[in-house]
C-alpha cells in the first residue's frame, strides 16, 4: 500500500475530525468563490452596459480656452483622427461624433430633471441604435426631427408620453442661456445608478443649435472597439500617433484630471485629451478590486487560524498513533515516508475542502444568476437581462488552491517532521 | 414758399418735441448700475433665497452676503439649511467657485450656473453691469403698476452674458430698474425679475425684495429677501477661498 493510499484511508478513519478541518477549508474557499464571483459578475455587467451609454471605448476631445478663461470643448474635423484609426489598423464597430452637454434641465409641462444630454446619430446602423434597450417608441428616422429619447425613470419624473413636447434649457458654448423643444420619441430601460451618465439623446444638430455650435460640429469622437478589452493598449497607440501628428494634447488621465486641466491651464488653440473606457471606469474598478482584495486578507487571516487549527490537529494525530508509527517505522517504513503520510494527509484534507468550497460556491453563483432581479432597478447596470452573471474566475481559484495547499502543508509540516523522527523502540515504548 | 416755411417749422417743432421725449438711454442704463453699486465702500447683509415649487415644500436658505463693487467680487456664506451650512460662493475676476465643506474642494461654477436649488442665478449676486454688458436696442414708455416707466430691450455685447436679451423697466422718476425680463438666445422668455423695496443707503440703493419668476418652469418662484444691511469696509481676506475654509473649522 502506498504512503498516499495510507493517508486517504487514516483521513476516513477519522471521518468527524476530517469532516470539521475540510468543512473550515472548504467555507474559507466557498467565501472567496462567491466575492470573487460576484465581483466579476458586476464589473463584466457594468463594463458592458455602461460602454453602450458612452460616446465609445476610446473617446477623444478638444477644448480651446478664451482670453476670459472659458473653456470651449469643440471638434471641427474628424478626419485626422480617422486617418489615425485606419493607420493603426484598429479594429473598431463603429465610430461616432457627439455633442455632450453635462447639464441641462429637462422641462415638461409638470416637472423639471437636470441631467446629461448626448447630440448623436441614433438612426438605424449606428451604435446606440442597436444597444440601447427601448421600451416605448422607435429610433427610425430619429435623426431628421426634433425627436428625444429619455430613461424611463426621467419620463416617470417629466409624467410625459410619447410625442409629448419637452423644453430644454441648457447653456451656449459660450455660456448663454438658451432653450430649444424637442419632442418625446423614445424611452429606453431605465439604467439604474448610472442614469447621470446615460442622460438624454438627441439629433448632433439639434443639440449643436442649443449650444450654438454650427451643424456638422460636435465635441467627442469615439471609437467602438471590436474588443473592449483592447481599450488601453490602442488608446495609448492612438495617443502617440495623433501626438506624433502634431497635436497638442493634455497628459492622460482620468475626466477629473482633465477639468483640473481646463482649470489650471493655458493653450493657444485647440488641445486634445483622450480616455478609454477603463479611465472612465478606473474608480468602480477601484472599489471592486479593493473588494477582492479585502475578501482575499479575510481569506489569509482565516487560514491562519484554520493553521492553527490544523497544527494543533495534527500534533494531537502524532500523539495519538505515536505506537502505530512505531509499528510501521519497525515494519520497515523510512522516516520520510512516516513524514510524507501526515503531510499526504493534510494535503488531501486541504484539497477536498478546496474541491467541496469551490463546487458549492459556484452552485450558490449558479443560483443567483438564475434569481430574477428585476425589481432590483436602480442597479440593473450592474446585470444582464435583470441577472447576475455567472463569472468564475479560474486564475482567482487557481491562486487561492496553490496557498490554501501551501499553507494547510506548513501547518502540517512541523507535527509530521516530529513523527517521522521519531524512532521505533521510542514509539512502540509510549504507552497512550 | 410759405407754405414751405410752414411745412419746415411745423417739422422742426414736432423734431424738437420728439428729441426732447427721447432721453440718453445710455445714461439711463450707466445711472442703473451707478445708483446701486456701490464704490466707495464693501456692502454685506443677511440674505434670504426661498424657492417655491409646485408639489414641493418651500425650499428657504439663509446665507451671509458680502460684495466689494470696486473689484467685481462677491461672498456668499451659506449659514441654512443645516446641510447645506458652511457651503460657499465666491466670486473673483470672472470665476465663480462653489465650496463644499464635505469635500473641502472648491468648483468652478459660471455666472449662468442656477444658484443651489433656485431660480436664481449666481450672476444675480455680483453688482449690476448692464452699461457694461448691453446695449440698447429698443426703447418705449409705458406704465407698471402705478409707476411710470422707460421700457428698453437689451442685446448683449458679446456672446459670454447669461442672456443675449433683456427687456427691462425702469422707473423714470428715480432712474432704478423695477423689472426684468430675460431671453434665451432662441428668444425665449426665460424669467420675470421685479425688483422692490429699494433702500437708500448714502446715495445709493439696494433692493431689499427680488422676485424671480421661472417662465419656462411653470410655477417656480424665487425670492430674496436681503436684510441686516451693512456699507461697511470689509476686511481684504473675507473675498479669498482661505476664508470660506477658515469658517468652516
Amino acid at each position: 500500500m502506498s504512503v498516499a493510499s495510507m493517508a486517504l484511508k487514516n483521513l476516513s478513519r477519522q471521518k468527524r475530525r476530517s469532516v470539521l478541518l475540510g468543512g473550515a477549508i472548504a467555507f474559507g474557499l466557498l467565501v472567496i468563490t462567491v466575492v470573487n464571483g460576484l465581483s466579476a459578475s458586476l464589473i463584466t455587467s457594468l463594463e458592458a452596459n455602461i460602454s453602450n451609454l458612452i460616446p465609445g471605448h476610446i473617446i477623444l476631445r478638444g477644448a480651446e480656452k478664451t482670453s476670459t478663461g472659458r473653456v470651449i470643448l469643440t471638434l471641427k474635423d474628424a478626419d485626422v483622427f480617422q486617418a489615425a484609426v485606419d493607420k493603426l489598423q484598429i479594429p473598431y464597430s463603429y465610430v461616432s461624433k457627439t455633442t455632450a452637454v453635462q447639464s441641462v434641465a429637462l422641462v415638461s409641462d409638470f416637472s423639471t430633471n437636470y441631467q446629461s444630454l448626448s447630440g448623436v446619430n441614433l438612426g438605424p446602423g449606428s451604435y446606440l441604435h442597436d444597444k440601447l434597450t427601448i421600451v416605448e417608441g422607435q429610433l427610425d428616422d430619429f435623426d431628421s426631427a426634433d425627436n428625444i429619447v429619455i430613461s424611463e425613470s426621467v419620463a416617470k419624473k417629466l409624467n410625459v408620453q410619447l410625442g409629448d413636447r419637452i423644453s430644454v434649457q441648457g447653456e451656449t458654448v459660450t455660456g448663454q442661456q438658451n432653450v430649444v423643444d424637442f419632442y418625446l420619441r423614445a424611452i429606453y430601460k431605465d439604467p439604474g445608478v448610472a442614469a447621470s451618465l446615460a442622460g438624454a439623446y438627441a439629433p448632433l444638430d439639434r443639440v449643436n443649435a442649443l449650444r450654438d455650435m454650427k451643424p456638422g460640429e460636435f465635441t467627442t469622437f469615439g471609437i467602438y472597439l471590436k474588443d473592449v478589452s483592447t481599450a488601453d493598449a490602442l488608446g495609448s497607440a492612438l495617443f502617440d500617433e495623433l501626438k506624433a501628428k502634431g497635436l497638442a494634447f493634455f497628459a492622460r488621465g482620468g475626466l477629473q484630471d482633465t477639468q483640473k486641466q481646463y482649470r489650471d491651464e493655458t493653450w493657444e488653440g485647440v488641445k486634445y485629451s483622450l480616455y478609454t473606457l477603463n479611465d472612465i471606469l478606473a474608480f468602480i474598478k477601484g472599489i471592486f478590486q479593493t473588494l477582492n482584495l479585502i475578501a482575499f486578507l479575510i481569506l489569509l487571516v482565516l487560514f491562519v487560524v484554520i493553521m492553527v487549527g490544523i497544527t494543533n490537529t495534527y500534533r494531537m494525530v502524532v500523539y495519538e498513533r505515536t505506537r502505530e508509527i512505531g509499528t510501521l517505522r519497525a515494519l520497515g517504513m523510512q522516516r520520510p515516508d512516516v513524514r510524507n503520510l501526515f503531510l499526504y494527509e493534510a494535503i488531501f484534507l486541504g484539497l477536498a475542502g478546496i474541491l467541496v468550497g469551490f463546487l458549492v460556491g459556484v452552485a450558490i453563483l449558479v443560483g443567483l444568476s438564475w434569481v430574477d432581479l428585476s425589481a432590483w432597478k436602480d442597479f440593473n447596470i450592474l446585470l444582464k437581462d435583470n441577472h447576475l452573471q455567472l463569472q468564475v474566475n479560474l486564475g482567482s481559484f487557481a491562486l487561492n488552491l496553490l496557498v490554501i495547499v501551501g499553507l494547510t502543508g506548513v501547518a502540517a509540516f512541523f507535527p509530521a517532521r516530529r513523527a517521522g523522527n521519531l524512532t521505533p523502540a521510542e514509539a512502540l515504548r509510549t504507552t497512550n | 414758399m410759405k407754405r414751405l416755411l410752414l411745412t419746415l417749422t411745423a417739422s422742426l417743432v414736432l423734431a424738437s418735441t420728439v428729441f426732447a421725449a427721447d432721453p440718453d438711454f445710455n445714461a439711463i442704463l450707466a445711472k442703473i448700475d451707478d445708483q446701486t453699486n456701490f464704490k466707495k465702500t464693501d456692502i454685506s447683509a443677511q440674505i434670504t433665497v426661498t424657492t417655491r415649487k409646485p408639489s414641493e415644500p418651500d425650499n428657504v436658505l439663509q446665507a451671509q452676503y458680502f460684495r466689494r463693487d470696486t473689484e467685481g467680487k462677491f461672498l456668499l456664506l451659506i449659514l441654512k439649511p443645516e446641510i447645506n451650512k458652511g457651503q460657499g460662493y465666491l466670486k473673483i475676476d470672472t470665476n465663480i467657485f462653489f465650496y463644499d465643506p464635505s469635500s473641502g474642494k472648491f468648483a468652478k461654477q459660471t455666472g449662468a450656473g442656477n444658484f443651489q436649488d433656485s431660480n436664481a442665478k449666481n450672476s444675480d449676486f455680483q453688482n449690476s453691469t448692464l452699461s457694461g454688458d448691453y446695449t440698447i436696442e429698443g426703447s418705449s414708455t409705458g406704465a407698471l403698476g402705478k409707476l411710470e416707466t422707460w421700457i428698453l430691450t437689451l442685446k448683449g455685447k458679446t456672446n459670454e452674458v447669461t442672456y443675449p436679451k433683456q427687456k427691462i423697466w425702469v422707473d423714470k422718476a428715480t432712474g432704478l430698474l423695477l423689472q426684468a425680463e430675460a431671453y434665451s438666445l432662441s428668444d425665449r422668455l426665460l424669467r420675470t425679475s421685479m425688483y422692490g423695496k429699494y433702500l437708500p443707503v448714502e446715495g445709493k440703493y439696494i433692493a431689499q425684495l427680488v422676485r424671480i419668476q421661472d417662465e419656462l418652469k411653470k410655477g417656480e418662484v424665487t425670492t430674496i429677501k436681503i436684510e441686516n444691511f451693512s456699507p461697511e469696509k470689509l476686511a481684504d481676506s473675507v473675498f479669498s477661498q482661505a476664508y470660506l475654509k477658515k469658517v468652516n473649522e
